[in-house]
């Protein structure tokens, strides 16, 4: 260990290289997984959020809320079926509104504010209680909308009352007003006063049910519709699939990358000394001291860089919230530093073969060249 | 050089290393970037395929079709416009369609008057279909698809690839892409003459910025080419920032790495440079051969990193929005062969620094 | 005109009381076929010298002339140039490039500063190469030749570009007494054969009879100078 320190010290350019380039890697993934995970939740907060257990759909919409309206009927007979204890109408439609002057695509979603169509937590404020009242989350990638603040959509004009974090619909700002807004929004852009059907109904189940059976039940027992819990009707989101895939593919990639980059750090660092190690050796080191005081290196070079990583992530995030708009989230990050440290001790079995090769006897021949 | 080239023939194991660490961070690039095109053109196929057109929105839209309503005032105006050959209408909706094997789909729904290097003129009775049907759903010309709430039948024309915006899509004529929308979703149709977009075909040899330009001069008018329109993409404009990032950020990776292989082997090479220094090498000549063994590593790893992509790619599940496309391949070539340069001339420092007296004693 | 001459060439190393004065005022001529063995005690200055001649240090103050070219002030791109056109540096610890076979450790220096290798190169490195008994080695790389064969191909990289002046460090100091012979046997030969001149700095006492002349130095004064005890050939 006293010699581990100790070249740290002497070599302290070197060491704080490898440990600015692993911060490097880790600032890659972490930027990666921050900026990754806004563009998901982007797409998928609005249901992830939401306060119903279960979602029901068209069937003819394929899972898809977009293309979802479900028939009035539906509403009493999903409300009157076994272990559902509240049904919400949930309305969504993509409108362009005005706030401050300025044009802005809005969504809307209308529904009942006591009922399952508003997101589970509310980040400050309340829940919208009547005409002209909205609940606001951003989808990150745009200028936040604060309490107090107007959106002015088809005429009506709607107070923002509270804010709900990452439950926003495809990635657009998104504004959870009552149905009866909703639908007065929807018939004012027609210019006549079209029947307005909700989008999705949300559910939620007696205390005890299990939502997955619950969603079953109503879709065998109802005709024309198409039920799941959320977690199921989020992975269903159409693009979602892909997207999450995508963004695994590329996780496993950038561990892969941290891994092997660490490791052949280590390498170079171990065959460059190698002429040191074999003096230890010669001088009757144990290979485990040798093994010890290369893995300490390793320690000491990827917390370090983990830790800088990390603070730098979180200022560039910061200072490009406007471009990306994410944030670290605090168990990722100490998942993902964890699995960086431990991933980099893995990479070093390089170095310590490398080190457990050394002949002491080497030590006795010419380095001449 | 030679001394830089030959030691990488005589020695290769010296670089296996960076090597290595190069070949993965050149796979990250090509699935990245594979994955940033994937995602882009797979849902921007109807904007490609007005290259060589101009597409006309309403100004206050931003460039975005759901938003945008042009009046036939307008499309006229635009047509006594000199550069402008013709102008057709443009719409979309988003519908469903169930195909022969009766699975439903997303789909896209077109109304278009103007035929372009990709789209064949508007079929008088039929659809253009795209060929994510005819992968997915085997949707061949001669099929019937049922299209929309309303159940409206249309008969696929032809097949043309390369059409999808997000979800495949479906091209009629304007006239019948009225027909379907007032049947099945018809708060969502446009008044009488009035249209989302509007398509220009210019005249032959037009310059196509100098006629947006014109264009965009008339008010309430915004005219771009297609790669305008698609930069003008919310979805694309994110997907882009993100991971143009993540590229951005893996190229300063690959900076340091070679930055830092060639800084610890000319450690270990002060001795060898010395000598050589000593015996009348300039330091001119010694970054050359260091710089030669950092483009011929990174061109190794290249050529590694993209057939380890191209067989990763492959086995990815099929839907994966991933991508190959030569011009991104040649900029990650580019970009890693110059990044790699840069990387190795970190060194420079170090080499000047090394005094051939310390070849003597 | 000499090959090399020195005068008043004084180098100091560090500075205010850490100094320490490696060259003492030295004066020194080489004649262009001249070969000089330079002796002395350990840190006495010999290396300083040789490395002033050479161009690898500039005196503190000073005249250098090789070729009656003055040397102290080249800048270092002139200095390699000098180095490599001028000078052919033997080194004690042979430092042949580890990755180059014999010829290509010969042809190594040609290619510097933008230079190709072309065939007559080619064809002198091979000659030098015959001429030193390496006939059948230019293709082994240095792992692959004794010690008494890397020397060889030492020797024959400083006089690959046909320099005035070859500077030799301690040629002996690693090979045994029957190696060192041939060696020096060798040098000789190839320096005298070619009439160029040489400086040979050595501990070695079998050495000392090789050169023409022989100069002492202590403590970085050349102190005596005399006629060298034999000649062998």
């Amino acid at each position: 260990m006293y010699v581990a320190f100790k070249e740290i010290r002497r070599s302290l350019g070197r060491f704080t290289l490898l440990s600015l380039a692993v911060a490097l890697l880790v600032i890659l993934l972490l930027f990666f997984q921050a900026v990754a995970g806004t563009l998901t939740s982007g797409l998928t907060g609005g249901l992830e959020s939401s306060s119903a257990d279960v979602l029901v759909y068209d069937v003819r919409a394929r899972l898809n809320p977009a293309n979802s309206l479900i028939p009035a009927p539906v509403i009493t007979q999903v409300s009157e079926s076994p272990d559902v204890a509240a049904v919400s109408p949930i309305g969504l439609s993509v409108f362009t509104g005005t706030t401050d002057g300025d044009e802005i695509d809005v969504q809307l979603v209308g529904g009942d504010p006591t009922g399952p169509s508003v997101p589970a937590e509310i980040a400050d404020g309340r829940l919208p209680q009547g005409p002209g009242e909205g609940l606001f989350s951003g989808s990150g990638f745009d200028n936040p909308i604060e309490i107090g603040q107007t959106v002015s959509v088809e005429g009506i004009d709607f107070e923002v009352v509270g804010t709900a974090d990452d439950a926003a619909f495809n990635l657009l700002p998104t504004l959870y007003v009552t149905f009866e807004d909703f639908t007065s929004a929807s018939q004012n852009r027609a210019g006549i006063p079209i029947e307005v059907a909700p989008s999705l109904l949300g559910v939620i189940v007696v205390d005890g049910a299990d939502p997955a059976e619950v969603a079953e039940q109503l879709t065998q027992s109802i005709v024309g519709i198409e039920a799941l819990e959320r977690p199921a009707a989020v992975d269903a989101l159409p693009g979602v699939g892909q997207i999450t895939q995508s963004f695994n593919i590329l996780y496993v990639l950038l561990y892969i990358v941290v891994a092997i980059v660490t490791g052949v750090f280590f390498l170079i660092l171990t065959v460059q000394k190698q002429d040191a190690l074999v003096l230890l050796r010669a001088i009757g080191t144990g290979s485990r001291d040798v093994v010890t005081s290369v893995l300490i290196q390793v320690l000491v070079v990827v917390g370090a860089g983990a830790v800088i990583g990390t603070v730098v992530t979180a200022g560039l995030l910061q200072l490009t919230r406007d471009v990306f708009g994410a944030s670290l989230d605090s168990t990722t990050t100490t998942l993902s530093v964890a699995a960086i440290v431990v991933l980099g001790l893995l990479a070093s079995v390089g170095a310590v073969r490398r080190v457990l090769a050394i002949d002491p006897m080497q030590a006795t021949r010419s380095g001449a060249i | 050089m030679m001394i830089g080239i030959k030691e990488l023939l005589r020695q290769p194991g010296r670089f296996a290393s960076v090597g290595v660490a190069l070949t993965v961070l050149v796979v990250l690039l090509t699935v990245l970037g594979g994955f940033l095109d994937g995602l882009e053109l797979n849902q921007t196929g109807p904007y490609r395929a007005h290259e060589g057109r101009l597409l006309v929105f309403s100004e206050q839209s931003e460039n975005l079709i759901q938003r945008s309503e042009l009046n036939k005032a307008q499309a006229t105006q635009l047509a006594e416009v000199d550069g402008v050959a013709a102008v057709g209408a443009l719409n979309q909706i988003a519908s469903t369609a169930s195909a022969s094997d009766g699975e439903i789909l997303d789909i896209v729904l077109f109304g278009y008057d103007l035929a372009t290097d990709v789209l064949p003129p508007p079929p008088s009775d039929g659809a253009v279909a795209d060929d994510a049907m005819a992968e997915s759903n085997d949707v061949a010309a001669g099929d019937t698809l049922i299209v929309g709430a309303n159940s409206e039948p249309v008969i696929v024309a032809s097949v043309v690839g390369d059409l999808s915006q997000g979800s495949p899509t479906v091209w009629v004529s304007t006239n019948r892409w009225r027909e379907i929308v007032e049947v099945s979703n018809p708060a969502a149709l446009p008044p009488e003459d009035v249209n989302q977009a509007l398509v220009i075909e210019p005249v032959p040899d037009a310059d196509l910025d100098l006629l947006a330009a014109d264009l965009s001069s008339i008010d309430g008018i915004s005219a771009v080419t297609a790669s305008g329109a698609i930069d003008s993409l919310p979805v694309v404009q994110q997907q882009s920032t993100t991971f143009e990032g993540i590229i951005g950020l893996t190229y300063v990776v690959t900076l340091l790495v070679v930055a830092l292989f060639f800084a610890l082997i000319t450690l270990e090479r002060i001795g060898l440079y010395a000598v050589l220094k000593a015996v009348g090498a300039g330091t001119k000549d010694l970054m050359a051969g260091i710089s030669a063994q950092a483009v011929c590593v990174s061109a190794v790893a290249l050529i590694l990193g993209f057939g380890i992509s191209l067989i990763f790619i492959n086995v990815l599940p099929a839907d994966l929005p991933v991508r190959l496309v030569p011009s991104r391949l040649g900029q990650i070539a580019v970009g890693v062969v110059f990044t790699s340069i840069i990387g190795s001339l970190f060194s420079l420092r170090r080499v000047l620094r090394i005094d051939p007296a310390e070849a003597i004693g | 005109m000499p090959a090399l001459e020195m005068s008043q060439v004084r180098k100091v190393y560090g500075a205010d009381d850490q100094q320490v004065v490696a060259l003492n005022d030295v004066d020194l001529t080489v004649d262009d076929d001249e070969m000089l063995i330079l002796v002395g005690p350990s840190g006495s200055g010999k290396t300083t010298l040789l490395t002033v001649a050479g161009a690898l240090l500039r005196p503190t103050s000073g005249s250098v002339k090789v070729g009656g070219v003055e040397i102290t002030d080249l800048d270092d791109k002139e200095a390699a140039r000098f180095r490599r056109d001028q000078v052919g540096f033997v080194f004690q610890s042979v430092n042949l490039v580890p990755f180059l076979t014999a010829r290509e450790n010969l042809l190594v220096v040609r290619q510097f500063g933008g230079s190709k290798i072309d065939g007559a190169a080619k064809k002198r490195a091979d000659q030098l190469l015959d001429e030193l008994g390496l006939g059948g080695r230019g293709d082994n790389l240095p792992s692959q030749l004794s010690g008494g064969q890397k020397q060889r191909v030492a020797i024959g990289r400083a006089l690959m570009n046909e320099p005035p002046l070859v500077l030799v460090d301690e040629p002996t100091s690693a090979l045994d007494s029957e190696l060192g012979k041939q060696v020096m046997d060798l040098l000789r030969s190839e320096i005298k054969g070619r009439g160029v001149a040489a400086i040979i700095v050595t501990h070695d006492d079998r050495v000392l009879g090789y050169g023409d002349r022989q100069v002492q130095m202590v403590d970085g004064v050349l102190s005596s100078a005399a006629p060298a005890t034999a000649t062998t050939t």
